[in-house]
C-alpha cells in the first residue's frame, strides 16, 4: 500500500488536532519514523495499527473518526484537487456515485501501487443505491461515507448516506453503504473550476 | 454509399466542439463547447473565426476541404477569457466534407488541455460521455502531486545530508571542526601545493587539574571558552579544530608570515590565562603552542607538518609551558620567549 493513504490520515491529525497529537499517535503506533512518505510502500498492517492508535489517542470510535477523515479529504483546501476530480467525474451526485466504479482503475493508471478500494454501485430503487467496497482492511466504507456526505453537500444534493454491514471473503473485507437521494438539487452547487493544477 | 442526415442537436451531443460551414465559408452552426470557448462564431467567415496554424491555410472553403482527414492545428480568433499576457489556446481539428461543398470541422483540446479547461471552466458536461478527458485529469493531478512530493523529498534529503556531513566534521561540545575535518583539509592543502599556509598546534596547560578539582562540567565550560577565544583570534576563513581532549589545531591559509603567527600565539596564550568563571569559581589555564609553516618545506607532507608542529609544541612544554615555539624542519626548534 502506498504511503499516500497513511499520509492523508497523518495530514488530518496534524491539521485538526496538531503536531503534538500526531507525535503521540506515532509513538502509540510504534512508527519508527516521523512522517509518512507519500510514494513509499508500507505494509498494510501499518494502516491498521495507525487507525487503532489514532482512535486511542483521540479517544474516538474508529468509524466516526474515518468518516471525519473522508469529509476532511473533500473539504480541506490543500486537497482541493480531490474535490475537483470528484466533481469533474460526474455532473450530478448520482453520476458521481456511478463513477465510483472507475476510481480504482483511474488511480491505478496514475499510481499503480496506491491500491484504492474497489467499489460496485447498484441501483436498488429509483432513488436508492447500495455501494459495495472491497479492500484489504476495514474502514473503506467509513471514509467513503464521509466523502459522499461532503460531496452531496458540494453538489447541493440532499441525500441520506449510511454505513451498512461488514463481511470478509478471505483477505478481502467487504463493506456496504446505502444512499438514498431525496432531492437532487436541494441547494445551489458549490462553485468549482477545473484544471487548477497550475 | 448510404447517406445519413443528422439533427444539429444530435450533433451537439456527439461532437460538442464541432463547427459547420457553407460552401461560401460562412459558419452556420457551432457545438455548445465551441460556443463556450469562442462565442459568436455563427454568421462569420471561416477565416475570421479560425487561424490555421499548421498547415497554414487561408481559411477559404476550398482550401480547407482539401485537407480533409488530416490533423490541423488551429486557434480560435475570438477565444474568450484570455488572461492578460497569455495567448490563444492551441486546438486540434479535422475537416469532414459534407454534401454541396459544405464542411464540418471537429475540434479537440490540444496537447496541454489544462489551459483551456481552466480558462473556460469546462466540466465533463462539455465533453462527450466517453471522452477520456476525466482520466487525463486524474493523471495531471497525480503527476503534480508526485512531482511536489519528490521536490519535498529531495529537499529533506539535502538537509539530512548537510546535517550528517556537519556532524561528521564537527566537535559537538565546542562546535569547532574535528580531527577528521582538519586531516582532510590539511591533506587537500598539501596535495594542491597552493599558497603558503601556517599550522599551529595548541595544548592546554593545567586543564587536567581544572577537570580533576572542579569537575567535568567546569572542564566543558573552559573548553567552550577556549573555542570562543580561538575563533576570535583567527580570520574567518582559517580553520580551528579540536583534535583531542585539550588539543587544538589552527590552520592559517594564505599566510607565510611566521612573525604574525607568533604574535597571534602570544595573544592566544595571554587571553587563555585570564581566569574563566565557573559558578563563581575561577578556572585558570594556559597553553603551549608549536608553529610550523608550509614555506619551510620543499615537498609538503601533512603528517610531517603535524609532527613538526607537535615537536615545537613539546619544546614549549619542556621549556616550562605557557609559551610558543617555531619548528625548524631540519631538526632544531627555536624557542621564543612567552607572550
Amino acid at each position: 500500500m502506498l504511503g499516500l493513504i497513511c499520509k492523508s490520515l497523518e495530514g488530518f491529525v496534524r491539521d485538526q488536532h496538531g503536531d503534538l497529537q500526531w507525535e503521540r499517535i506515532r509513538r502509540a503506533a510504534r512508527l519508527p519514523f516521523e512522517r509518512f512518505e507519500a510514494l513509499r510502500i508500507y505494509d498494510d498492517a501499518v494502516l491498521m495499527d495507525l487507525v487503532a492508535a489514532t482512535g486511542g489517542v483521540l479517544d474516538r470510535r474508529q468509524s466516526p473518526l474515518l468518516e471525519d477523515i473522508g469529509h476532511w479529504i473533500c473539504t480541506h483546501p490543500p486537497l482541493e484537487p480531490v474535490r475537483r476530480l470528484i466533481r469533474f467525474s460526474g455532473t450530478s451526485f448520482v453520476d458521481l456515485l456511478f463513477s465510483l466504479e472507475e476510481i480504482e482503475d483511474r488511480a491505478r493508471i496514475a499510481l499503480p501501487n496506491l491500491h484504492l478500494p474497489q467499489f460496485r454501485v447498484e441501483l436498488t430503487a429509483s432513488d436508492e443505491f447500495v455501494v459495495t467496497s472491497q479492500w484489504m482492511v476495514p474502514g473503506a466504507a467509513a471514509v467513503l461515507t464521509g466523502m459522499l456526505r461532503a460531496m452531496a453537500d458540494d453538489y447541493g444534493t440532499l441525500a441520506i448516506i449510511e454505513r451498512g454491514g461488514l463481511s470478509q471473503d478471505g483477505d478481502t473485507v467487504i463493506e456496504t453503504i446505502s444512499v438514498r437521494v431525496i432531492e437532487n438539487t436541494f441547494h445551489e452547487p458549490r462553485e468549482f473550476t477545473l484544471g487548477g493544477v497550475r | 454509399m448510404s447517406v445519413i442526415s443528422v439533427e444539429t442537436s444530435t450533433l451537439d451531443h456527439a461532437l460538442p466542439m464541432a463547427l459547420l460551414f457553407e460552401a461560401c465559408g460562412t459558419v452556420t452552426h457551432v457545438g455548445p463547447t465551441f460556443e463556450k470557448i469562442a462565442p459568436g462564431a455563427v454568421g462569420k467567415g471561416l477565416a475570421g473565426v479560425m487561424n490555421f496554424v499548421h498547415p497554414q491555410l487561408s481559411g477559404s472553403c476550398a482550401d480547407v476541404l482539401r485537407y480533409s482527414g488530416r490533423k490541423l492545428r488551429v486557434e480560435l480568433r475570438h477565444e474568450a477569457n484570455i488572461p492578460p499576457g497569455e495567448g490563444l489556446s492551441t486546438l486540434r481539428g479535422t475537416v469532414v466534407p459534407l454534401s454541396d461543398r459544405r464542411g464540418l470541422i471537429n475540434l479537440a483540446l490540444g496537447a496541454d488541455p489544462g489551459v483551456a479547461l481552466k480558462r473556460h471552466r469546462l466540466t465533463s458536461r462539455d465533453f462527450t460521455a466517453t471522452d477520456p478527458m476525466v482520466d487525463f485529469l486524474y493523471l495531471i493531478e497525480a503527476h503534480a502531486m508526485v512531482l511536489s512530493e519528490f521536490e519535498r523529498l529531495s529537499e529533506r534529503l539535502d538537509q539530512a545530508r548537510t546535517a550528517a556531513e556537519e556532524a561528521a566534521v564537527t566537535d559537538k561540545l565546542t562546535g569547532l571542526r574535528n580531527r577528521r575535518a582538519m586531516d582532510d583539509h590539511l591533506g587537500r592543502l598539501t596535495v594542491d601545493a597552493g599558497p603558503a599556509f601556517g599550522l599551529m598546534n595548541i595544548d592546554l596547560d593545567y586543564f587536567k587539574s581544572v577537570n580533576d578539582t572542579m569537575g567535568h562540567a567546569a572542564g566543558d565550560r573552559v573548553l567552550e571558552e577556549v573555542a570562543r577565544i580561538l575563533r576570535q583570534e583567527v580570520r574567518s576563513g582559517d580553520m580551528v579544530a579540536r583534535v583531542g581532549g585539550d588539543e587544538f589545531m589552527l590552520l592559517f591559509e594564505n599566510c607565510a608570515d611566521v612573525g604574525l603567527l607568533q604574535q597571534i600565539a602570544g595573544r592566544i596564550i595571554q587571553r587563555l590565562e585570564l581566569p574563566i568563571d565557573w559558578q563563581g569559581q575561577e578556572c585558570r589555564i594556559s597553553a603551549s603552542i608549536g608553529i610550523t609553516m608550509s614555506s619551510y618545506y620543499d615537498t609538503l607532507d601533512a603528517e610531517r607538518l603535524v609532527s613538526d608542529a607537535d615537536s615545537a609544541l613539546y619544546a614549549s612544554k619542556r621549556a616550562g609551558r605557557a609559551r610558543h615555539s617555531v619548528a625548524r624542519p631540519v631538526g632544531e626548534c627555536s624557542m621564543e620567549p612567552e607572550g
